[in-house]
């Protein structure tokens, strides 16, 4: 069903585990050419930087493409919005196959934004008045992002569905009455756990291994999902502004989901420390961040300052104990790296820090504690 | 690697003995914590030391401003004292990190650092009117850091102040939105400071002394000096022909720079800058108003001329990965 040949995406694979293995020293570079020249691959995987640039450059095209067609048509009628749309929606489509079939695209950068075009000109097609608009939108999206994912063996594509899947369950509730809108947080919850079994009763199937990536997308996008869907802060903020009859989140409803809000987290970090799996702590810790920091926003008993430091040291003790604790390797993990960063990544965390030690250069007259203006703090931008 | 494809390899011959049973080992190894332990780390001295800044700013009328100043000077020397006892000091080389918990801590040092300066310059005005002693004196305490203890993102930092000194901000989001580059001042210490940080970069490569420092420092250059470079031609609009001039030269080094270095970013960043001097250009020659037909000209300059670069960069990607 994908458009690629499985010879081609075999041997990517195979390339991809070797250049790893030799990054870590267990091959020599001898051994990597000889396996890059057994298993030869004719896709096209730009460098990571130029896949950005060719993203960027290939949005400056399509934008403009688009206005030049609507232009033109707009030149020679006023009501063909529709027609303009399908029009360039056939071509991005119709290129994204060019390009894959032909010159063997594969995460080029101009296949994943043609993608991504190619489902906002369909949705954009089905666009309409009428009262059942946004579930038009989400079954617009979903559909062909489902196709998109299944031809191309996209990830983001994978991710795409699953959102597109989550809403249209969420505005299933909403205009099914108030009794599904006070229960979608578990429908969504229970929607994403079925998601996350069938994904992984797929993944284990050998015909799927190409897709292997669109499953992990799946797996991180339905864990995060379950834990995201009861978040309290997430269900309120959401009943405020999606749900218009809004969420009555009575005393027992809203303990039931800080209790699952705490839950969720420890059973992700106890199965992932069990199981072996990194993936499932990698969730389970920033959600148990998440749930801290929700617990704070409902119960501010402490200034967000005081919380920024002992959480600071909290993770600066985590790091070292854990650093010192699996330094000799313990219940299957280490504090050791396979791997040696890159210099980018290592400019990219030089940058973080200039970013957030120089907000602002302090300019001449500034006052300390003071505001942007004078009045001791009187006006509305202190 | 999955075992049946060492297996696979091991059996047509392409891998050694040797290496087949290191491969089999590798996927008994445990499952590595590296990254999410440092991320941990990072994310934590980021969180404290935007925390000590807060609390100052907030609180800096009701606690003693003797007893704020000890406590961060206290914290600042601790950090840099663990930091001498634990790395293995000053070398002209690149050094392999043997205590990756000290790195942080000098990070943490370095951002107290800068918080003890800004308090006591405020507050005591310790340094009077000569403001940029202010940046000046961090400057020259976080550039001897980052070269005794060798870390980069010090250096960073080191970088940062030197162009806060000269009156820009060049932390990635503030670059564009801080400076105001309808000013000329600041467009000419741009460009200055861009040329320097090349030319550092450059001497570092070919003395050999932190020669890995020479990427860091390119990176602020070329920013730096096609933004300023940038501004000069929107600035003076009569002789935006000439700073177009001037932004070829960076260009042609950058090029030549990212083809022998085989960098991918420097390429790609040198594409784009140019890209936005030439639609610059275009839009100069091709009249703006009033006209229908100029207005579609413009579409289509940006249709054919996306179309040319991503040929290009196709081409390049390739030439690259040839020589790689």
């Amino acid at each position: 069903m994908h458009s690629y040949s499985a010879t081609d995406l075999n041997n990517q694979f195979i390339q991809q585990e070797a250049g790893e293995a030799f990054d870590m020293g267990f091959l020599s570079k001898d051994s990597n050419e000889k396996i890059k020249k057994a298993y030869p691959c004719k896709l096209y995987t730009p460098n990571f930087f130029i896949r950005i640039a060719l993203s960027f450059l290939c949005i400056v095209c399509i934008t403009f493409a688009a206005a030049l067609f609507f232009l033109i048509a707009y030149s020679s009628s006023d009501n063909i919005i529709t027609g303009v749309l399908f029009f360039i929606f056939t071509i991005c489509y119709g290129l994204l196959e060019y390009f894959v079939k032909r010159k063997k695209y594969y995460n080029a950068g101009i296949d994943n934004t043609l993608q991504v075009f190619t489902i906002i000109f369909f949705a954009g097609i089905f666009f309409n008045n009428s009262s059942n608009q946004d579930i038009w939108i989400c079954i617009t999206i979903l559909i062909p992002a489902i196709w998109l994912c299944v031809r191309f063996t996209d990830s983001f594509m994978a991710l795409v569905a699953y959102i597109a899947f989550i809403t249209f369950v969420c505005l299933l509730c909403k205009h099914a009455g108030e009794i599904y809108i006070l229960y979608s947080p578990f429908i969504i919850m229970i929607m994403s756990a079925l998601l996350y079994k069938i994904q992984r009763s797929l993944k284990a199937k050998s015909e799927f291994s190409f897709y292997d990536k669109c499953f992990n997308m799946l797996r991180i996008a339905t864990l995060s999902g379950i834990y995201i869907s009861c978040n309290v802060y997430v269900v309120t903020q959401l009943s405020n502004s999606i749900f218009p009859e809004n969420i009555i989140v009575g005393k027992t409803y809203f303990i039931t989901l800080f209790i699952l809000n705490l839950i969720i987290p420890m059973v992700y970090i106890l199965y992932g420390f069990l199981k072996n799996k990194i993936i499932f702590l990698r969730i389970g810790f920033p959600a148990l961040v998440a749930t801290v920091v929700t617990i704070f926003y409902f119960y501010p008993f402490v200034s967000g300052e005081i919380w920024f430091i002992v959480g600071g040291c909290i993770m600066i003790i985590a790091g070292y104990t854990g650093m010192r604790f699996f330094k000799n390797n313990k219940f299957g993990f280490t504090a050791n790296s396979y791997a040696s960063l890159n210099k980018e990544l290592i400019s990219a965390e030089g940058l973080i820090t200039v970013q957030s030690a120089y907000k602002n250069i302090p300019a001449k007259g500034i006052q300390f504690g003071g505001g942007s203006s004078g009045g001791a703090g009187a006006s509305g931008n202190w | 690697m999955r075992a049946a494809h060492i297996q696979q390899l091991y059996k047509e011959e392409l891998i050694t003995a040797e290496e087949y049973a290191a491969l089999k080992e590798q996927l008994k190894q445990p499952v590595s914590l590296y990254a999410d332990l440092h991320t941990l780390l990072y994310a934590g001295i980021i969180l404290f030391s935007t925390g000590i800044s807060i609390i100052i700013y907030k609180n800096i009328d009701s606690i003693g401003h003797g007893v704020i100043v000890a406590i961060i000077a206290l914290l600042c020397i601790s950090c840099f004292i663990f930091c001498f006892k634990k790395t293995p000091g000053f070398s002209a080389n690149k050094q392999i990190s043997t205590n990756t918990f000290a790195d942080y801590i000098l990070l943490l040092g370095c951002l107290l650092l800068l918080t003890l300066t800004v308090y006591l310059q405020f507050q005591f005005n310790v340094f009077g009117n000569r403001l940029g002693m202010a940046t000046f004196i961090p400057m020259v305490l976080l550039f001897l850091a980052a070269y005794y203890f060798d870390h980069i993102g010090v250096l960073s930092m080191a970088v940062t102040n030197l162009a806060a000194w000269a009156g820009i901000a060049v932390a990635p989001l503030n670059i564009m939105r801080d400076n105001d580059f309808s000013n000329p001042h600041l467009i000419y210490a741009g460009i200055v400071l861009g040329v320097g940080l090349f030319i550092i970069a450059l001497l570092s490569e070919k003395y050999n002394f932190k020669a890995h420092f020479s990427y860091t420092y390119r990176n602020f250059s070329i920013h730096l000096l096609f933004i300023s470079l940038l501004a000069g031609m929107f600035y003076y609009e009569t002789l935006y022909l000439i700073w177009f001039a001037f932004i070829l030269a960076p260009t042609f080094f950058m090029w030549r720079y990212a083809l022998s270095k085989k960098s991918f970013y420097f390429l790609v960043v040198t594409v784009l800058y140019s890209y936005i001097a030439f639609c610059y250009i275009i839009f100069r020659l091709i009249p703006v108003f009033n006209n229908t037909g100029a207005f579609y000209l413009y579409i289509i300059w940006f249709i054919v001329s996306g179309i040319a670069l991503i040929r290009l960069l196709i081409y390049y990607n390739k030439v690259l990965n040839q020589h790689a």
